[in-house]
């Protein structure tokens, strides 16, 4: 019998996670899902917001980026372009407030054709998930 | 026989100039190991990736993603990652000349996009136009500004501007070897489904969410980021190793010049000492007689 999930979260940078789980839940472009060892194989496609990983009783929380899921019986991949965890992000929130408020300002000066709309969008959907993490363990 | 001032003079020059290969060889070793690192550290990223994509694309076809359609080219795009610097020996002549002779003997129109002033300042002084430059990219090379590059050839892709894109950069093959290629981005091949593969991500017979296609159209541009971030590591790694070997190669020619005037400094300080003698002793025998 499996008893545990070797979860590995990889970022451009290189991995960033990786323990023994006992459940992982993450943030799917359905919603929220939660995975325990014996899952069938699950392929979803990430969105930006809160992954939360029980070890040994104590819950980890992460935020993580746009990325792909990939879990199996015994084993869960995570590919992100960033990710990282509440504690790293609570003496941050000043800077993300202030990176937020310039990203929105850029993004309000473009054209909406531009091509680097996308690229601004991206990165300011990234900082709200963010805060969203950090004020949401906050609570 | 130049004066012992002279070559002593050509001497220090020389001297100098080997102290300033010898830390630039230095620098270029210890850039070098950085690059190899930071591409270390991206390559379970970029193989991972690529296991998903063989898993997800496994049964697509053409019609499935914009990315995935191959049309009749009739215009190309490409893209060349050269450095910002110079001092690297062949590095950038050499990929220059070979996207030249693409150019050259291309049937269809083909444009340039450019990395690294090198080549820009190479076509731009041959006229051959720059369709976009991008700057500021190697020196601190970081993956979001290779997505947003990948964001945008592909936006070019999908839009019909190009009906092909490839990338043009340097392959360090080992320290001592940096090989300059042409590999094509888009439109998208997908990798082959391996064992290998397999193996990594576990059994077939997953729960795609939300669907299979959704998930190719969220996979495809992540891998175009993650071929463009590759390459452009590549290319920053194969320039300081290429500039290593130059300065290596230059510190030890100029250890031979310095062999070589030092030789020729010893002869003519010789021959001067010889010339006192012969004077002293033909004074003295003067004086005798």
């Amino acid at each position: 019998m499996i008893t545990g999930l070797k979860l590995r979260v990889v970022t451009p940078s290189g991995p960033v996670v990786e323990l023994e789980a006992d459940a992982i839940t993450a943030c799917s472009e359905l919603g929220e899902f939660c995975v325990l060892p014996e899952h069938r194989p699950i392929l979803a496609a990430l969105k930006p917001g809160r992954f939360i990983v029980e070890v040994n009783g104590e819950t980890r929380i992460y935020a993580t980026d746009v990325g792909f899921f990939e879990g199996g019986a015994d084993h869960v991949n995570v590919m992100t372009q960033h990710c990282v965890s509440k504690q790293s992000l609570a003496d941050k929130v000043a800077d993300l407030e202030t990176e937020r408020a310039s990203l929105a300002e850029s993004l309000g000066r473009l054209e909406e054709d531009s091509p680097a709309r996308s690229t601004l969008e991206s990165g300011l959907t990234w900082v709200d998930a963010q805060l969203a993490v950090v004020r949401e363990s906050a609570l | 026989m130049a004066n012992l001032k002279e070559i002593r003079r050509r001497i220090t020059s020389v001297q100098g100039t080997q102290k300033i290969t010898r830390a630039m060889k230095m620098v270029a070793a210890a850039k070098l190991r950085k690059a190899q690192e930071q591409a270390e550290r991206f390559r379970e990223y970029s193989r991972l990736t690529s296991d998903v994509l063989s898993e997800v694309a496994a049964d697509a076809t053409d019609a499935v993603h914009p990315l995935l359609q191959r049309r009749d080219v009739k215009r190309s795009l490409i893209v060349v990652v050269s450095s910002d610097r110079g001092l690297c020996g062949g590095f950038n002549s050499n990929l220059n000349r070979l996207v030249a002779d693409r150019l050259k003997r291309s049937e269809v129109p083909a444009k340039l996009a450019v990395v690294g002033k090198k080549s820009k300042s190479y076509f731009e002084h041959r006229h051959v136009e720059i369709e976009q430059y991008y700057s500021d990219i190697l020196d601190e090379l970081n993956y979001d500004r290779a997505a947003s590059i990948a964001k945008e050839l592909a936006a070019l892709y999908e839009m019909g501007e190009y009906d092909s894109i490839s990338l043009a950069y340097n392959e360090m093959i080992s320290v001592v070897s940096q090989v300059p290629a042409v590999h094509p981005l888009l439109p998208v091949a997908p990798p082959e489904k391996t064992e290998e593969s397999s193996k990594e991500i576990g059994p077939a017979g997953f729960v795609f969410e939300p669907d299979k296609k959704a998930l190719l159209a969220s996979l495809l541009p992540r891998y175009v980021e993650v071929k463009v971030f590759g390459a452009l590591l590549e290319s920053v790694a194969a320039e300081h190793a290429a500039r290593m070997s130059a300065m290596e190669t230059a510190t030890n020619n100029a250890q031979d010049m310095i062999d070589s005037l030092t030789l020729v400094y010893n002869r003519a300080r010789q021959s001067a000492i010889t010339g006192e003698l012969m004077d002293i002793v033909g004074g003295a025998e003067a004086l005798n007689d």
